[in-house]
């Protein structure tokens, strides 16, 4: 099997044999046309043995002089290139294919090996580099999102941020579901980089490792979505494969071979992913101050001030971060937080009592602006190719000192060595530096708010006028927050008082920031040995390798205890691949390919956390020395694995028409107990291409069926084996050591998925319209993982082999191309895929298993029959599906835990339209989920903090909800009585500090009410390119090609139900939750940027 | 033939990594397998006072529900309202230790250790008796905070899903666990050393505190079976309970590190928060009564008055009295049990006609003597104290009950788990009449419900131990003690 593994290595080898062979040269005429029978101009038609080539008419003839053994390469943009040996024809008729008409692709699969999408007996669908880099973003992962049915893809919408990429729902309870990152056949690390809470230091959003690849670099990305396609690879396959197939070396290019790029990038806000808030009521916690003699409103606190002479004033409860104080009143003065701010213009003044000019997140944002400049040259000569990439991006977030610099730069040799050997190589370095990362999850205050938004969506107040912040930091570069801590009457120049949880937003920004760098080597060696015509030998060497520093600071004067911390890390994969392969016709009608390997593979990660104890000496020096008291011992990690497979396989093709392809592997992984250490995995599949027995049907022009199976074993995690005991700072000089708080387990045994999965795959109408259709079914049973048990067994988790859980779904693609004329072309592309998730069985067949908890008493579960991913949490009584009220009041059910939503998307799609019209090229994509849930605690907390409109309004009296009941206020919950009639009762809201406040589940409302369906529909990205016409370029004569585009990211979000945040956008995957548990989960969401683009791209 | 040697290097290569035994890259190298006992004895001892010290709403209310202490601003657990923060999936966690710093799984790990690390026979019997009132004293808290818990099939590595047992049963199997320590320690023989933050492995302060512990719990069933209550009171004090402030079990803490500081200056200091004041009902009543404890216990607020916050409000912690300098140390020691409250359970023994010696006003007053002085002041201010008509034990109002659970709950002011449990066993202060928290969703908690985990992690135990309660889970469900 796998006759083009090494075809493109050996491609130029076999070219130069072809060389050798001269002939007597004669002139040859032909046509082009494209499928349609339409002849096509200005097509390249060149010899492939040297430079020399021509242009075909408007008539699409052409004329060139040319032996019997030459191949002629026709190519064009937007079609696939045609190789065609010369022999004895004198005139040659040419058929270019549109790149559009995927269904004859040729598709990278595992292990690099190139194959014909013909004779693939299981779903795959590739984007181009073209599609990937249409709309450049520094991450090319969320340029994938649409464009592959099954491939579901959450953005955190923050400065080089991370993302879930989830292939076919999630398979794994309690593990990673994200699909592995695979380069020109060898792994790359994806790993989520953010850090974890340690040290109460909060998190930040480093982003995947996978955004370390050249983007520009990418020839292709084939995502291998089913088991029988990525079994080669092993367990870490199992959630499928984004395989990445990065440019080669070519020297054959006509000109120099160098394309330059240059993009610049800049974002403003989507406003309906931003918190609106009321603007009726204040900061304040209700009458707080109500014990305050002779206070006239108790709304405001009443007391002397540094300026007051002792005469009691107004204050507004500066150290309150909600809006449930005093209704605004423009007519009365009072002391605000910019009164206590020495140096603000207000400063020891009463203001009138209404919202500041600027407190929306909008006036905190700045523009982000990309800039991404990239070269990449290629060429050969006889006997060598290379290829050299260098991409630099330059990122400048939207928050307040924020920026990420990549270097990328990546070279590609091959040398032939001996006529039967080559030798070739690919290098990549990576640097990446970032300053100001996005923090993300819930931060309450204290300097901890790493995470501006958790603010902005809970814990914020109108009367923040951001400007008068931002020019308060700066004028006394002191802490000069809008959240006093009272100490009304000492606050005067010098003697500042402190904030209550909230520092100044730009002091969080410029004297909190985290930075960090990470330089990553990433390439294999490899060498290629033919043995006579049949037989391929490859042996390869790669590395991937990374050391990351990563910093947080948190400065004197911040509101909890100053830090410094400093975390090293490196990570380093070594992959050694050995492949013998056979390809044999064993007779005309038969063929077979043959394949044996080994695969060896060594991980590594190391790290080293380091902090300071008990604050900081020196203000703003951020070194581990400048500790209050003596540094904690590092906290250090150490893993190694080791996973040594030997694969085999074995393709029979009968008549090009009917393919038999079977592959085995064998795994032995270090991390499992000695006795069950090895695991088999195989994996057999069938395809028949029933449209060769179906010629005279003229409207069919393609049609397979395929079918397939796999079983794909899976390993424990480092160290789930063995209990260890865990180090603690000695006390009194008393070495402490604490229990684990997971129970490992010494006889696990692997876990097993097996799939199936059968498709179709048609065109008709001269490949005017693809159809795709697989329908696959998973089951992962004796699932490795760490289960939550109860607590009372003195362990949070134990290991086990335990759980099934099955997904079955349906993936469709349709590709149409509606219009096809000369100068006119529309290509229309569909995904379509629905994922049935459902829990089978749970370890110790009991009914339920907790995934995590959130915060407000809601649960993410896992429940034995329904799908993966169930909210829990409180929920009402209901009366025939409408809320139950009692005295004005919803009837919360006695359980505070019940069903409220399942994080599934129903089904997700993508409709993506081109549209060609002579030089101009426009295509847009429309992104849709369908379904699913989300529990917003940002909305959940708004309500609480009395933040979000519906907490204040006009009732039905007219009158102001958080007026009194006496005075004709309240609020009406809908739902009806016990009689069934609609609710009419309003309830008090009129004081927070009375108890009378019912929004949020944290009072009379329930989780249930902030449960939002997270379906959406998008204009994810549009695109309009222009390329120069060939006759301008020929009157330029080195530049090859000039293209244009402007182009637009997240352009509109046309649907969605969650109100104020974007439902896609999720917190990375590594965060506070576990690997799973962020999804179906909003707190302190970013918002979606708009991103609109210039583009330039030139070739030389 | 060349050919097919080449085909064969993969399987030679593959037979290569074969024989070599990558298993042991599987050890982590930065974790160790086994420790010395001791080192998770204290552990266990120091996990237990942070828990029973920390004046976190999160896992331990109970300040706020004595209304000793209340909430500043974010009062859900002042207003008993326990799904904000899952205080009692914190508190269950942590006290049977399926978190990173636990309790009970330290004692279990410890004693299975001791035998390879103890010196001597007798010392390894004494370490293991001390770690078994350690124990007792655990799941005394976890009884009496839930009802029926796991106690039979907890702590054990092969059962992942423990069922509950029957509370009234652990708990006398607990009182029965300290007769056989009582008898069994030996305090000729030395026992585990400075590990031991107590009283640095002394078999002789151990024995006391094991009675001690016995007669607190003897007096707790005092209501509901005072034939076994009497007589497990005049056991302990036969074996001998405390008899000064020298004996008190606290737990010094180590402040050159933020970590093993008190954890009254971790919330309230190192982490910038203002999350607690001092609860005014008890301030308020201290002034009234010129309790010399006041300025031991708190400061005055801005305006030179004593004022505390109200329970269920919102409270303006830079107006209010905070508290005092000590309780803000970070050395500042955890309580676990101490001489003041052997004391008042003896006045009531005697009230109750349980023949332990005394009289109840000598007791009562030796309790509040005791108490004034451990807070640091003099004998001459007890005396001036309790000199005063509403103090004395003869002339103040209300039954022995009302008496002494007013002064208890003084005294208890930082121990916020005995604090509730004497207002829930005694009934003084009446919270519920006397200071109802504004915005409470029910009656003062009797007891909490179970963790929220319980019912997704461990659904078929948890739904037999409701039942078994009398369903449905509330914190309204009396316990097996409480007969009114």
């Amino acid at each position: 099997m796998r006759k083009h593994l090494f075809m493109a290595l050996c491609f130029v080898m076999a070219t130069l044999l072809c060389l050798s062979v001269h002939a007597q040269k004669r002139t040859i005429t032909g046509q082009v046309t494209d499928s349609a029978g339409t002849p096509i101009p200005n097509v390249t038609v060149r010899l492939k043995s040297s430079r020399s080539g021509v242009s075909t008419q408007e008539n699409g003839g052409f004329r060139i002089s040319a032996s019997p053994s030459d191949i002629l390469i026709i190519s064009n943009v937007g079609f696939q290139p045609e190789e065609i040996r010369v022999g004895g024809k004198a005139n040659i008729m040419v058929v270019l294919h549109s790149k559009t008409e995927a269904l004859n692709e040729v598709v990278v699969t595992a292990l690099g090996i190139r194959r014909s999408k013909n004779s693939l007996p299981y779903a795959t669908q590739q984007i181009s580099g073209a599609e990937i880099n249409k709309t450049p973003t520094t991450n090319f992962i969320d340029d994938m999102s649409g464009k592959v049915a099954g491939l579901q893809i959450t953005a955190s919408n923050t400065m080089g941020g991370s993302n879930n990429v989830i292939l076919r729902g999630m398979r794994s309870l309690t593990q990673s579901n994200q699909a592995l990152f695979v380069v020109d056949g060898v792994p790359f690390d994806n790993t989520n980089q953010s850090t974890a809470n340690t040290g109460g230091q909060g998190y930040y959003d480093l982003g995947n490792a996978a955004s370390d690849i050249n983007p520009n670099d990418i020839e292709s990305i084939s995502v291998l979505k089913g088991a029988a396609a990525s079994a080669l690879y092993g367990s870490r396959a199992s959630n499928g494969v984004i395989m990445i197939t990065t440019k080669r070396g070519s020297r054959l290019n006509k000109g120099l071979g160098i394309t330059v790029n240059f993009g610049v990038n800049a974002g403003t806000p989507d406003k309906s992913t931003l918190p609106q808030y009321q603007e009726q009521y204040g900061e304040g916690y209700g009458s707080q101050a109500s014990t305050t003699p002779n206070n006239p409103n108790p709304f405001f606190y009443y007391q002397p001030i540094f300026n007051s002479n002792g005469t009691p004033v107004q204050i507004v409860q500066t150290d309150i971060d909600q809006m449930t104080g005093p209704a605004y009143d423009p007519s009365l003065m009072v002391y605000q937080w910019d009164a206590f701010s020495p140096g603000n213009p207000n400063y020891g003044k009463a203001t009138p009592w209404r919202p500041a000019a600027h407190f929306k997140p909008t006036d905190y944002f700045e523009t982000p602006i990309t800039t991404t400049t990239s070269v990449f040259a290629d060429g050969g000569n006889d006997k060598s190719t290379f290829k050299m990439g260098y991409t630099r991006s330059d990122d400048k977030g939207y928050l307040p000192n924020s920026s990420q610099v990549k270097d990328l730069l990546n070279l590609g040799v091959t040398y032939n060595l001996a006529p039967k050997l080559t030798a070739g190589g690919e290098f990549n370095y990576s640097d990446v530096n970032a300053i100001g990362r996005y923090g993300y999850g819930y931060y309450g205050g204290n300097g901890t708010q790493i995470n501006p938004m958790t603010d902005f969506r809970q814990w914020w107040e109108t009367g923040i006028d951001l400007p008068e912040q931002k020019a308060d930091f700066f004028r006394t570069n002191t802490n000069a927050t809008w959240n006093w801590l009272g100490g009304y009457l000492t606050n005067a120049p010098g003697n500042i008082v402190k904030p209550a949880y909230h520092d100044n937003p730009y002091w969080v920004r410029y004297k909190n920031y985290e930075s960090d760098g990470r330089d990553r080597y990433f390439g294999n060696a490899y060498l290629n040995y033919k043995i006579g015509s049949l037989i391929n030998i490859l042996g390869r060497v790669s590395k991937d390798d990374y050391d990351q520093t990563v910093e947080t600071r948190y400065d004197v004067g911040s509101a909890g205890t100053p830090s410094y911390s400093k975390t090293l890390s490196t990570y380093d994969e070594t992959n050694y691949d050995f492949l013998a392969n056979l390809d044999k016709n064993l007779s005309d009608d038969f063929n077979l390919k043959a394949l044996v390997g080994t695969n060896v593979r060594q991980d590594n990660y190391s790290s080293t956390f380091m902090s300071t104890n008990g604050g900081l000496v020196v203000p703003g020096l951020f070194a581990l020395a400048n500790s209050v008291k003596t540094p904690l011992a590092p906290t250090e990690t150490f893993e190694r694995k080791e996973v040594d497979g030997v694969f085999a396989g074995a393709t029979l093709t009968w008549k090009d028409m009917v393919t038999l392809d079977g592959t085995i592997r064998r795994d032995h992984s270090s991390t499992l107990p000695q006795a069950h250490s090895g695991y088999y995995y195989p994996a057999i599949s069938a395809n028949w291409v029933f449209s060769k027995l179906l010629t005279d049907l003229t409207w069919l022009s393609y049609g397979k069926l395929r079918v397939n199976y796999a079983a794909v074993g899976g390993d424990a995690p480092y160290y789930s084996l063995q209990n260890t005991y865990v180090a603690g700072t000695a006390f009194n000089g008393q070495t402490i050591f604490n229990s684990p708080p997971i129970n490992n387990n010494a006889n696990l045994v692997p876990e097993m998925n097996h799939t199936y999965e059968i498709g179709a795959e048609m065109s008709f109408l001269q490949s005017r319209v693809g159809l795709d259709v697989t329908y696959y079914h998973a089951q992962e049973v004796n699932e490795i993982m760490p289960i939550n048990v109860s607590g009372a067994s003195g362990f949070s988790q134990f290991f086990v082999n335990g759980g099934t859980i099955q997904n079955a779904g349906v993936e469709l693609t349709l590709s149409l191309t509606p219009i096809k004329t000369r100068n006119f072309t529309w290509d229309m592309n569909i995904n379509w895929s629905k994922n049935n998730n459902k829990v089978v069985n749970l370890y110790d067949n009991q009914p339920s298993f907790l995934i995590t908890g959130y915060q407000n008493a809601v649960q993410l579960v896992a429940e034995k029959g329904k799908p993966y991913g169930e909210l829990r949490g409180s929920n009402y009584t209901y009366l025939n599906g409408k809320i139950l009220d009692s005295a004005g009041y919803p009837i919360k059910n006695a359980n505070a835990l019940s069903d409220i939503g399942n994080i599934n998307p129903t089904w997700l799609g993508g409709i993506n339209n081109s549209f060609h019209y002579k030089n101009f090229a426009l295509s847009f994509l429309v992104d849709v989920r369908k379904g699913g849930d989300v529990y917003s605690l940002d909305m959940d907390y708004g309500a609480s903090a009395g933040l979000i409109p519906h907490t204040a309004g006009y009732n039905k009296n007219g009158v102001a909800t958080r007026t009194s009941l006496a005075n004709g206020g309240g609020y009406l919950f809908p739902g009806v009585t016990s009689n069934g009639k609609a609710n009419t009762v309003l309830v008090d809201a009129s004081d927070i500090n009375q108890g009378l406040f019912p929004f949020s589940s944290d009072n009379q409302e329930a989780a249930k009410s902030y449960v939002y369906d997270a379906g959406y529909v998008k204009l994810r990205e549009a695109a309009l390119t222009y390329s120069l016409p060939a006759s301008t370029l020929n009157r330029l004569h080195f530049v090859k090609g000039l293209d244009l585009s402007l182009t637009g990211r997240n352009l509109w979000i046309i649907h969605k139900n969650l109100p104020y945040a974007d439902p896609e956008q999720g917190v990375p995957s590594s965060g506070s939750y576990g690997a799973n548990g962020s999804m179906g989960f909003q707190s302190g969401s970013y918002p979606t940027f708009r991103t609109f683009g210039f583009n330039i791209k030139a070739r030389f | 033939m060349r050919k097919l040697f080449i085909i064969y290097i993969p399987v030679l290569l593959l037979a290569a990594s074969c024989t070599k035994n990558i298993q042991d890259l599987n050890n982590n190298p930065v974790a160790a397998i086994t420790v010395p006992a001791s080192t998770l004895f204290l552990a266990g001892q120091k996990n237990l006072s942070d828990n029973i010290t920390t004046p976190n709403a999160g896992s331990a209310p109970f300040r706020d529900f004595a209304q000793t202490w209340t909430e500043c601003t974010y009062i859900t657990e002042a207003r008993y309202i326990l799904t904000a923060y899952d205080s009692p999936d914190n508190w269950w966690d942590a006290i049977y230790g399926s978190v990173a710093n636990g309790v009970l799984n330290n004692f279990y790990n410890a004693k299975a250790l001791y035998p390879s690390t103890a010196g001597s026979p007798q010392i390894l019997q004494n370490d293991l008796i001390i770690t078994d009132i350690m124990e007792v004293y655990a799941y005394y808290l976890l009884v009496t905070t839930y009802g029926n818990v796991p106690y039979t099939q907890a702590e054990n590595r092969s059962i992942p899903f423990p069922k509950y047992d029957d509370a009234k049963t652990v708990y006398y199997d607990l009182l029965s666990r300290l007769d056989t320590c009582i008898a069994d320690i030996n305090v000729s023989a030395a026992a585990m050393g400075s590990s031991d933050q107590l009283y640095q492995g002394s078999p002789v302060q151990w024995k006391k505190f094991a009675a001690t512990l016995k007669l607190k719990m003897a007096m707790l069933i005092a209501d509901s079976d005072p034939t076994t209550a009497s007589q497990k009171v005049q056991e302990a004090v036969g074996e001998g309970v405390f008899a000064s402030n020298a004996d008190n079990a606290t737990f010094a803490y180590d402040p050159s590190s933020t970590g093993n500081s008190n954890p009254i200056w971790q919330a309230a200091i190192n982490s910038g928060r203002h999350d607690n004041c001092p609860d005014n009902l008890l301030v308020q009543q201290m002034v009234t009564w010129n309790d010399p404890r006041l300025s031991l216990y708190v400061t005055k607020a801005p305006d030179s008055s004593y004022v505390g916050g109200l329970a269920g409000t919102g409270n303006s912690y830079p107006t209010l009295s905070t508290f005092s300098a000590q309780v803000l140390d970070p050395a500042f020691p955890g309580d676990f049990l101490d001489y003041p409250e052997t004391e008042f359970l003896l006045a009531e023994a005697v009230e109750r006609g349980f023949p332990v010696g005394g009289t109840a006003e000598s007791h009562y007053d030796s309790a509040v003597t005791a108490s004034i002085e451990f807070w640091g002041g003099t004998a001459a201010q007890a005396a001036t104290y309790l000199a005063q008509p509403t103090i004395a034990y003869s002339t103040a109002a209300g039954t022995y009950k009302q008496k002494i659970g007013y002064q208890k709950w003084i005294a208890l002011w930082n121990r916020g788990y005995d604090a509730w449990t004497e207002i829930r066993r005694l009934g003084y202060p009446n919270i519920n009449v006397v200071s109802p928290p504004i915005g409470a969703i029910s009656q003062l908690p009797l007891r909490f419900w179970y963790p929220l985990a319980e019912q997704t992690a461990n659904p078929i135990n948890y739904a037999a131990a409701v039942q078994a309660m009398g369903a449905p889970d509330l914190v309204s469900t009396p316990l097996f003690w409480m007969t009114n």
